[in-house]
């Protein structure tokens, strides 16, 4: 029966203390090392998933986003026919319209259409791109 | 000298949290403990980094499935107890350590999602059991638990491990706030004070229960063993 842990079983630390001086020496070094069997069990149960890189090992290079004034462009080339269009394609519900956009009302739907391209070029999520991202092109787009 | 693994192949379900609870539990008792941070984003090796090394406790880091096996021997060989923390992924790093383990413990949270993940790291610590022919003690954890109320989801799910005969440690770790901020303020919950927590003593006594319950799973010596040890110290 699974039960929560409350107060009511007190371990006094001297029985911790007696417990450690009981355990055995490590049983399990005493079993040989067979890498091929270990594998093929690993295998059988489907534990043949590769870990993830160490830290400091090599990791996929982040396009930086250029802040505006260093190189940054804001309009990305975007054709006013395609904000436009990107705006007409807007569904009911999406982030420019009702309680989500509280969050940042400064911002026009052209921004978005243009943070939209910016993700797409430079494959940068979303949620990174939108703090910096949105506060440079407002600021530029504003002033 | 005993090897105690975190293991699960879903991450977030309170492997580090448990490893260094437990750590901390048994370096109070006045025993060596090596942690083995085989997690390759290595939250222990940054918890050491806050306040420094821990008196007790010693970080082995940088482990792939080439050292793991050499690392687990050198750290049974320089402490009496060797907790492994891995990586939740289901990788054959993590057969590894189980094959080098005399107990595992599989922590999870009480949603289905976990469960259905701590079944397949049961079912990789049976083949190995059948595979090195000895038994391989392991034992499920909840973590995160509330210390108020358990969610019908909760309940659920332990009945469905009871009915399939999955060994579950009799403590959970419950939710605390004196857990998390090991990873904030460094250290273990002793060196933690009542002013930078609230329910210290609380997440103190779960704790000393938790090891309390792992220490009673691991095997234990012979009594002419355990004799001669006591004559020889």
């Amino acid at each position: 029966m699974v039960k929560a842990a409350t107060s009511e079983a007190p371990a006094p630390r001297a029985g911790l203390s007696a417990l450690l001086d009981d355990v055995d020496d490590g049983p399990a070094a005493k079993s040989p090392v067979d890498r091929d069997t270990i594998k093929a069990v690993s295998e059988e149960v489907g534990f043949t998933g590769v870990p993830a890189k160490p830290k400091g090992g090599r990791k996929a290079p982040v396009k930086p986003v250029p802040a505006v004034g260093q190189g940054a462009d804001v309009s990305l080339g975007m054709a006013e026919d395609e904000v436009k269009r990107r705006v007409a394609n807007r569904r009911p519900g999406h982030r420019t319209e009702g309680p989500k956009v509280q969050w940042n009302t400064r911002i026009s739907e052209e921004h978005f259409a243009m943070i939209d391209v910016l993700r797409e070029r430079t494959g940068i999520p979303y949620g990174k791109l939108a703090e910096r991202a949105i506060e440079l092109l407002a600021r530029e787009l504003d002033g | 000298m005993a090897v105690i693994s975190m293991a699960s192949p879903k991450g977030g379900v309170g492997k580090t949290t448990s490893a260094l609870v437990l750590a901390g539990e048994l370096a109070q008792a006045g025993s060596t403990v090596t942690l083995i941070d085989a997690d390759p984003n290595e939250p222990l090796t940054m918890w050491e980094q806050i306040r420094g090394p821990r008196e007790g406790i010693t970080i082995r880091n940088r482990i792939d499935e080439e050292n793991i096996i050499d690392e687990i021997e050198a750290a049974r060989a320089e402490s009496k107890m060797v907790i492994v923390d891995l990586e939740g992924t289901a990788g054959v790093l993590v057969t590894y350590a189980i094959t080098r383990s005399d107990l595992v413990l599989v922590p999870l949270q009480g949603s289905q999602l976990d469960a259905v993940q701590a079944t397949r790291a049961v079912r990789l610590i049976r083949q190995n059991e059948k595979a090195l022919e000895r038994d391989i003690p392991y034992a499920l954890v909840f973590t995160r638990t509330s210390a108020a109320i358990q969610g019908r989801t909760f309940k659920h799910v332990a009945a469905e491990l009871e009915t399939a005969r999955v060994d579950i440690c009799p403590t959970q770790l419950i939710e605390r706030e004196a857990f998390r901020a090991l990873f904030s303020l460094g250290g273990t919950l002793h060196d933690l004070r009542d002013a930078d927590v609230s329910n210290l003593d609380m997440a103190k006594e779960n704790a000393e229960q938790f090891a309390f319950d792992v220490l009673q799973r691991l095997p234990k010596k012979t009594k002419s063993r355990a004799r001669k040890a006591g004559r020889a110290a």
